[in-house]
This record gives C-alpha cells, sequence and structure tokens, in this order.
C-alpha cells in the first residue's frame, strides 16, 4: 500500500517537473553542493579513488554494478554461480566490510551486513566510483575496505532528453532500459525504468560429476524491474531540494554446485529506497539537511529442503551538516547523523532495532598556492546508549612541481556487528548480545605523475596500504551451539598501480588504463577451535595478484573496446593447500552511433570471454564460456 | 665370478621368487588396507572429502578422491563404506554415491537420485543405502545391484533412516526421525523387500551395533525440544535398547543421560563392550559393558568428537573432531584405555570412517 502511494507520488513529482515554466529568471546557479557527497568530495585526501568513466558505462550497457566493478576495478567478486549472490572483496577485505553508499545513504543490509551489487543495474546510478581503503571517519561503519559511491541526481538545463535501449544477450536473456529526463532553471527531474530476466541456461562440461558429462545450467533465471525518479527544485538562488526514489524487485533461481544436479532455491528481493536533502548555500556557510527511508525484503525459499527464511529491514535517517568557510584556505564541517534501523526475521525473538547517532567533524586546510591539502576527520557513534570507538582520519596530498603529486593518509575505521550476529536465535545458534565491534588502523600512502595536454594524457600512480583489522567476528559451534565471537585478526597490506593513457590523433581516440594490484591478507590470529595451519595464510578467495586493463579506439563512426582481465589464484581452504587456478578473461565491445539533427541512434555488441575461458570464482560454481549481448539505443536531446 | 655360480645364483633366485608367491600377502593396493575417513566439507560448497590413515606409515594422506580423479567429490560427504570391490562414498547434499575402486580409488560410477543419502552397507553382489528424502520426509532404504551399480528397488522407512545391519537375514534400520521424531526400528526382509516389523525403542534412534550374542544394541540419541521461539523448553533423554535379532523382541533397556545426545555408538572386538559419545554439541567417549545393569556416567576420553570409530582389529579408538566446521578438522587415535595415541589433520568437519579391511 505504502509502495502504491510512493509510486503515485513520484509520478505527481516528474510530472510538475515535466511541466513547469521556466518562469524565474535565475542567471546565478547554486553551486554543485550537496549532502550526498560533500564530505567525500571535500575530506578525503589521501584515499585513492577510482570513477567509472562513462565509455566504460556504456560499453556495460546490460552489466550490473557488480560485473562493472569486476572488469574494471581490483575489487574481487565471489559469485555463486551465474544468478547466485555475489560478494564482493576490496583491499582483501570481506563484503561486510565495503561500504556501498547510494546517495551518501548506507545500503549495507543491517541484517547480514551485505548488499548484492548483482542486483543493481549500472544504468541506475549516474556516477560510480570506488573508494578504496578505510574511510570511517567519513562513511561510519563497515567503511573497512572502502566504499562504493552510487549516485544519482537531476540536472538543470538540460531541455528534454529520453532515451531507450534494448537488447538480447546469451542464453535467453532481454534487457531493456528507458529514461525520460527534464531540466529547466529551477526544476529539474528524471525518471528511469530498467527491466532484465535471463534463463542463464548456459552449457558447460561438468567437471565436477563421473564421466564429465556435458550439463546445462539449471535453476539460474534471473528477472528484475527496476524504477527510480530524481527530481531537483531551486527554491531560491541560495537554497535547493534534492529527492531521489528507486523501486526494486528481482526474482533469482540460486542455481546448486556442480557437485549437486537439482536445486529449488529461490529468492526474491525488494526494495524502497528513498531520500530527500536541502542545502542552503551562502559564502560564508553551507546548511545541509537529509531525510532517507530504506525498506528492504528478502524471501528465500527452497523447495526441496523446505527452508523458507524471510527478513525485513527498515532504516530511516536524519541528517544534518554545517559547513564553514573560514577566510579562503579553510573549511570545517560539523554533522550530527541519526539513523535507526530496524530488522524482523522469523530468527529474531521480537523486530530488533538499533540507533545509531553520529557526531561528525571536519577540518581542511590548504595553502595559498593550494599544493598542499591537509584534512582532518572524527566521527563519534553512538550505538543506542553505548558510546562506539571514535573513528579519527588524517589525510594529505602534496603537489611537487607541475606533474608529482604525494597523498598519505592514517585512519581508523570500525564494523559493529550485525543483527543476526546480535540477536540471531534458534537452529542451533545464537547471536551474541556482548559482541565488540571489529576495529581496524589503516595507512595509506600514495605517488602520482601526471603529463596532460590537449592531445594526450599521461599518468601514472602508485599506492600501498596497510591495515590491520582486530576483533574479527566469526561464528564457532561452542557446546554444540553456534555463537558468533570477536576472535580472529587479518592484516592487509599491498600495492596498487594505475595507469592511465589516453592520445586523440586526428579523428582517432585512444585511451588505455591498466590497474594491478598486489594484496597479501592474511590471518594473524586464529580463533580458539581452529588450527595453527591456518596462521598467516593467505585468506580464502583473496586473489593476492589482479590486474584489470582496458584499451579503447574511438572514430567518429563508432568505437572499439577490449577488456581484459587477470584473476591470481584463490585458495578455497585456510590453510592454502587448495586453491582455485588463476584466470584470464576478455570482453570485446564494438559500437557505432549514427546522429541526425537531435536524434541518436546506436547498435553496441559486447562479446563476453571471448576466449572461452573455463573459470571459476567461487570453487565448484560454473560460469558460462563465451557469451554476447546486443543493443539497439536511441537518444533524443 | 664362476659361471656355476651364476647358475646359482640364477637357481637361488627363482626359488626366493617362488618363496614370496606361497606367502601370498593379500594385495590391498593403495588405499584397501587402512581408515577412510569421510569430511563432509562446508554445506553448499562441494568440498567434502576422503582422509586415508596408513597404518604402516601412521600418517593420513587427505583429499584422496580429489588426488586420483582430480574432480571434487561433493557436496556433505556423510559416510564411507567398502562394499565388495568397491568404496562406496554416501554425499548426503549432492543426494548420490560416488563408486571407487576399493584399492586405487580410480572413480567406477555414481548413483544419482538417493536425495539425502546417509549410509550404505552390503556385499560384492547387494548393497542397501539409507537415505532420508525430499525434505526428510521420505525414508526409504535403496537396494542397489553392486554389479551394474544401479538401484533396483527401494524399501519405505520411518522419518530418517540411518544406520542399518544385516543379520539373521533380515536388514534393521534406526529411524532417525531426521528433521523431525521418530523412535523407531524397521526390520526389512530383503528378499521380498517388505518391512516386517517396525519396533518402538526410544527417541532417535542414530547407531546400532551387534554384540558377541548376536544382539542388537541401539541408540537413542533423544534430543532437545524447543517452542515455537527456539526457547529450549526440555529434553528427550537419550538411552540404549538391547534387541534380540531372532525375536525382534527388547531385552533391556539403559537409560544414558537426561539432556545430552551422544549420536555413535562403537563396540569392541570382544563384542561385549559398547563405546557411547559423538555428535555436534556432544562431549566425551563413555564406555558400557553389555552384562551391566545402568550406565554410570565415566567418560573415557574428555574430547567433543562430531563422530568416533573403534578398530575392531586392535581396539584403537578413532575420534574426529570437527573444530569450527569450515577449517580442517582433526583425527585423534587412542588406544583402547584412552591415551592418545597421535593426532593428525584431516579434511573438513570429519564425521566418520571405514575401519574395515578390503579382502
Amino acid at each position: 500500500m505504502l509502495k502504491r502511494k510512493l509510486i503515485v507520488l513520484f509520478f505527481c513529482m516528474f510530472a510538475t517537473a515535466a511541466i513547469a515554466q521556466d518562469s524565474y529568471d535565475t542567471s546565478v546557479l547554486l553551486q554543485e553542493i550537496s549532502i550526498n557527497s560533500y564530505r567525500f568530495e571535500q575530506f578525503s585526501e589521501g584515499s585513492k579513488q577510482q570513477r567509472i568513466d562513462s565509455t566504460s558505462k556504456s560499453n556495460h550497457f546490460a552489466s550490473t554494478v557488480a560485473e562493472a566493478l569486476n572488469s574494471l576495478s581490483t575489487l574481487y567478486l565471489k559469485s555463486y554461480g551465474i544468478s547466485g549472490n555475489t560478494s564482493i572483496s576490496l583491499r582483501g577485505t570481506s563484503a561486510a566490510h565495503t561500504a556501498i553508499l547510494w546517495n551518501g545513504i548506507n545500503l549495507q543490509d543491517p541484517l547480514n551486513g551485505g548488499t548484492n551489487l548483482e542486483l543493481i543495474p549500472l544504468q541506475a546510478v549516474d556516477e560510480l566510483i570506488v573508494q578504496y581503503g578505510g574511510s570511517g571517519a567519513l562513511f561510519g561503519s563497515g567503511a573497512i575496505g572502502g566504499a562504493i559511491l552510487m549516485q544519482s541526481k537531476a540536472q538543470f538545463q538540460t531541455g528534454l532528453k529520453t532515451s531507450v535501449n534494448v537488447g538480447i544477450g546469451s542464453f535467453s536473456s532481454y534487457f531493456a532500459q528507458a529514461s525520460i529526463q527534464k531540466g529547466g532553471k529551477k526544476t529539474a527531474a528524471s525518471l528511469r525504468l530498467f527491466y532484465r530476466q535471463a534463463e542463464n541456461d548456459f552449457p558447460f562440461e561438468n567437471t565436477q560429476q563421473f564421466g564429465h558429462p556435458e550439463m546445462t545450467q539449471t535453476n539460474a533465471t534471473v528477472k528484475y524491474f527496476g524504477i527510480s525518479q530524481d527530481s531537483r527544485f531551486l527554491l531560491a538562488e541560495n537554497q535547493q531540494i534534492n529527492t531521489h526514489i528507486w523501486l526494486q524487485k528481482s526474482t533469482r533461481e540460486l542455481p546448486p554446485n556442480m557437485t549437486i544436479l537439482v536445486s529449488k532455491q529461490l529468492q526474491t528481493d525488494e526494495a524502497l529506497r528513498f531520500s530527500t536533502d536541502y542545502t542552503l548555500s551562502t559564502s560564508q556557510y553551507d546548511l545541509m539537511a537529509r531525510v532517507g527511508l530504506l525498506c528492504s525484503k528478502l524471501i528465500y525459499n527452497d523447495s526441496l529442503s523446505r527452508i523458507y527464511a524471510k527478513h525485513i529491514s527498515r532504516s530511516a535517517i536524519l541528517e544534518t551538516e554545517l559547513n564553514y568557510k573560514i577566510k579562503t584556505n579553510h573549511l570545517l564541517n560539523f554533522g550530527i547523523h541519526e539513523r535507526i534501523d530496524w530488522g524482523e526475521s522469523d530468527n529474531y525473538a521480537q523486530i530488533s532495532h538499533r540507533n545509531n547517532l553520529a557526531f561528525l567533524l571536519s577540518y581542511k586546510v590548504w595553502n595559498t598556492e593550494k599544493t598542499l591539502h591537509i584534512s582532518s576527520s572524527i566521527r563519534q557513534e553512538i550505538i543506542d546508549e553505548n558510546w562506539s570507538q571514535a573513528t579519527p582520519a588524517l589525510g594529505l596530498t602534496y603537489k611537487l612541481g607541475e606533474y608529482l603529486q604525494f597523498s598519505g593518509k592514517v585512519s581508523r575505521n570500525y564494523r559493529q556487528p550485525t543483527f543476526n550476529d546480535l540477536f540471531w536465535q534458534g537452529g542451533f545458534a545464537q547471536g551474541n548480545p556482548d559482541l565488540l565491534p571489529e576495529s581496524a588502523w589503516a595507512q595509506d600512502i600514495g605517488a602520482s605523475f601526471q603529463k596532460a595536454n590537449n592531445k594526450s594524457n599521461f599518468s601514472l600512480s602508485l599506492s600501498a596500504f596497510n591495515t590491520y583489522i582486530k576483533n574479527l567476528i566469526l561464528w564457532i559451534p561452542i557446546q554444540g551451539i553456534w555463537i558468533p565471537q570477536n576472535q580472529k585478526e587479518v592484516w592487509s597490506r599491498g600495492i596498487e598501480t594505475d595507469l592511465k593513457f589516453s592520445k586523440t590523433v586526428q579523428k582517432l581516440k585512444l585511451n588505455f588504463e591498466l590497474h594491478y594490484s598486489f594484496n597479501p591478507s592474511t590471518l594473524e590470529k586464529k580463533a580458539g577451535n581452529e588450527t595453527d595451519a591456518i596462521l598467516n595464510k593467505q585468506l580464502i578467495y583473496t586473489p593476492k595478484h589482479q590486474a584489470k586493463a582496458f584499451i579503447s579506439f574511438q572514430y567518429p563512426l563508432g568505437n572499439l573496446s577490449i577488456e581484459e582481465q587477470y584473476v591470481g589464484k584463490r585458495f578455497t581452504t585456510a590453510d592454502n593447500t587448495k586453491w582455485l587456478d588463476a584466470y584470464p578473461l576478455t570482453n570485446i565491445i564494438l559500437s557505432s552511433s549514427f546522429k541526425k539533427e537531435k536524434q541518436n541512434w546506436g547498435l553496441s555488441f559486447r562479446l563476453n570471454n571471448v576466449f572461452n575461458q573455463e573459470y571459476q570464482s567461487m570453487e565448484n560454481y560454473a560460469l558460462p564460456g563465451r557469451n554476447y549481448q546486443i543493443s539497439i539505443h536511441y537518444n533524443f536531446n | 665370478m664362476k659361471l656355476k655360480n651364476i647358475i646359482y645364483l640364477f637357481v637361488f633366485s627363482l626359488l626366493f621368487v617362488s618363496c614370496t608367491k606361497t606367502e601370498d600377502t593379500p594385495d590391498y593396493g593403495e588405499y584397501g588396507a587402512g581408515v577412510l575417513i569421510s569430511n563432509e566439507g562446508t554445506f553448499g560448497a562441494g568440498n567434502g572429502s576422503i582422509s586415508y590413515y596408513n597404518p604402516n606409515t601412521d600418517s593420513v594422506t587427505n583429499e584422496i578422491f580429489q588426488l586420483e580423479n582430480s574432480r571434487s567429490l561433493g557436496d556433505v560427504v556423510q559416510s564411507v563404506s567398502r562394499i565388495g570391490d568397491y568404496t562406496f562414498i554416501q554425499i548426503n547434499n549432492s543426494n548420490k554415491i560416488e563408486v571407487v575402486d576399493a584399492k586405487s580409488f580410480v572413480e567406477m560410477g555414481a548413483i544419482q537420485k538417493l536425495t539425502q543419502v546417509r549410509y550404505a552397507i552390503g556385499d560384492e553382489n547387494t548393497a542397501y543405502a539409507s537415505a532420508w528424502g525430499t525434505w526428510g520426509a521420505d525414508g526409504k532404504v535403496y537396494i542397489i545391484d553392486v554389479n551394474t551399480l544401479s538401484v533396483t528397488d527401494s524399501v519405505s522407512t520411518g522419518l530418517g533412516p540411518e544406520a542399518m545391519v544385516l543379520l539373521n537375514n533380515k536388514l534393521f534400520v534406526t529411524n532417525s526421525g531426521g528433521w523431525g521424531f521418530d523412535n523407531t526400528l524397521s526390520v526389512i526382509d530383503p528378499t521380498t523387500k517388505t518391512v516386517l516389523e517396525t519396533i518402538e525403542v526410544g527417541a532417535n534412534p542414530k547407531s546400532m551395533v551387534v554384540d558377541k550374542n548376536d544382539n542388537l544394541w541401539v541408540l537413542c540419541s533423544g534430543s532437545a525440544l524447543y517452542d515455537e521461539n527456539w526457547t529450549p523448553i526440555g529434553h528427550r533423554p537419550a538411552k540404549l535398547v538391547q534387541i534380540n535379532a531372532s525375536t525382534n523382541a527388547i531385552i533391556k533397556e539403559i537409560p544414558l543421560f537426561d539432556e545430552q545426545h551422544p549420536s555413535k555408538l562403537a563396540i569392541n572386538s570382544d563384542g561385549d563392550k559398547l563405546y557411547i559419545g559423538a555428535g555436534f554439541g556432544f562431549n566425551g567417549i563413555y564406555t558400557f559393558n553389555i552384562s551391566d545393569a545402568s550406565f554410570t556416567e565415566t567418560q573415557l576420553i574428555n574430547k567433543s568428537f562430531y563422530g568416533f570409530d573403534v578398530n575392531p582389529e586392535d581396539g584403537v579408538i578413532f575420534g574426529y573432531e570437527a573444530l569450527n566446521f569450515t577449517e580442517r578438522g582433526k583425527l585423534y587415535r587412542y588406544s583402547e584405555s584412552g591415551a592418545e595415541l597421535g593426532n593428525y589433520l584431516v579434511g573438513i568437519a570429519p564425521n566418520g570412517s571405514s575401519l574395515k579391511r578390503n579382502k
């Protein structure tokens, strides 16, 4: 019922925007300041960030955020089969250690700490940024390995724009996206719809069964539908309101591993996300406020083993921040963030809830030449009545000469236990209300060289990082009952290099990117009931070596892109006696477009896994060989 | 060297060769003589395995199926049994039995669609496999032709059929309850493939042995009771039940524990001493003499085992510690008196073994 009301509400909003008359002559546009990204943009000194650019985005015309990041960044995606659940690993940490931010709101599920990026179509977001390394001072609990930022925003003064994109792919997959937006001087709105379905009945040789039979993947159908709406209102020259609404439902069959022939697992995920923010900006200060609401429902049903589970979570968010601009080279940000999470599950005695009140303070200073920027932040969260550990951060960037830049950062980060960790009961398992948060200190240093002119751009950056996580939560059986305990410690460190090169030669534009990471992530302290054989060993499903490369050739007539990834061997046992072999993967994308006045027609073709590489990202789960996607798109500007 | 000497040497060596031939030690192959340990693996990961304890070298080789066949064994390896010239590996969540050559562990076939298969017994002609069935509500014993490795028939049992014993031409099957509750023993005629009788024994019978007088001993594990909010509200007690295998009549019942639930019963080589212990959440191994009138709670070994077995030849106890169920567990060997003889890393979640030597 609530959902229906909201649908009505945002259709109304959209209609308002579309018919809005730009009768006010406002020449001064409010600066692009929003509570959704302000702290990240202003106080991230010393952190490595990777922005997924528009070429990569359009190459991934049918991808999910998970698929795109897997081929473009050094994030490792662990997937339980083609339509199964996925989890990510950033800088040697687990999925619960990466904050997933949608317009600044953390989408990590309060019940289990996870977010399935495989459920988020890349086209649902305007901007996708990977922030590597701990950023608890900015984003609070959960941001130990890093954060993934997804932004969407309606734009002023764009006129009317529409776009439609439909396509098909291997294994009976069909997808469609449509968007319409109108940006006036004082109002802007956009509406997006997306749909995808796939049978995923790909053929594979089942190497894990007797006789290695040729089989077809079963129980892997996926269907999802989503709708999102962004609006923007300029209330006065220095005041504006943004709203974001996102509704999505997905139904997925979860495939069995290759040692099991039949599965009947089905999972439905529904999400409603809403936020609205207000900004008042003056030359002296900015006042920003935001209200957010998240609802999500997960239903898991296994009709073979008669397991049925329903998990519902709701979150309400109220945040306010104030920026002071002192002189011309100081910036102060103070904020209060309040969030309440509710969790409902058959495995909780009652509806569980948690109140998180956070105070945050950030300060940035720079010299008059703007070669040195120093920022420091601290965040203090109060969980229910308990003060949790403060998360401070200190970072700087220093520009030496024309081409060189150095950066460094020290930060403390942490993660609250999930509701399951705290409140679970039943089935020989019991949550532990006395759990401590996981905590981590992290250090980052980096150096980069960049040389650019109007024809070419070259940049090379080198980053080194070091994170030590204490009090890792682990479920262990104690006298027949599984109880989570703070027992393990993990040391993740490594080096990342990022090379970017682009050059324009007459009508040809060449783009090249290479990202490499070397990341030992080892267990330094084990739980009491584990064997010594696992100490100091690389964590399972955490590749020590990863490289992702991308090259594109852009002509006015069309583009050719090649994506290449190399994922090093990943151990599957904690004592490192078993592993999945390293694999290379190649994707090729061809696209062409034709423009006539305001209309733009395009055709894109994507060939994944060109060399039919057999590989696994999770032991015993089959993944498809060579497969394609083709799409036709139409834009009107 | 003179030619004569060479001839002597030749003759002597011939003698030597024939000598070894007459001794005729049985050929156990690489994996036929030692202890096969079933390691469940992590649920959903398909990483169950078999470890091999070699008594001659006092060492363990892990993942011998993967080693010999270069593929995964399956999801939740429940048990392993030597049947005829084969070794049968029952893989619960993969709903299959993988069959390998007992000596070399080279794959010979797979018997599929045995929903929630648990244990198997049998000889070179016929094997019997217990299986819980869909939702654990469709208990069956499958009858397997060992020559063709195919299912020829099945007999429905109670809920959660578990341990089996073939005695006096009858197949006894404990109905453990599966995910629910049962308290019976099914007595099956293997020729007519019908249930002759269902004997009520006690809550959740899971394990069974035969004593020196050819009487059956059944371990009824009992179970913890919960209300709808998973709050513990009590227990069905654990007990031993002795049964006359000819008349199917209960001889005596021995109460064991009121609030603890051992899941494994084993017997010494003389067939007069029972070992009770192991199972998720149960600590220790206890003994009971079959002539005793009541059970005294004296622990032989104080350790939490997920499964254990007693070697019928020398009385050595093999205890399997699952630790945290996600990393490798351990095998502990103990003398009959409970003194530790050694410990070894095995696979993930070890739960039991096959100690029987292959002919």
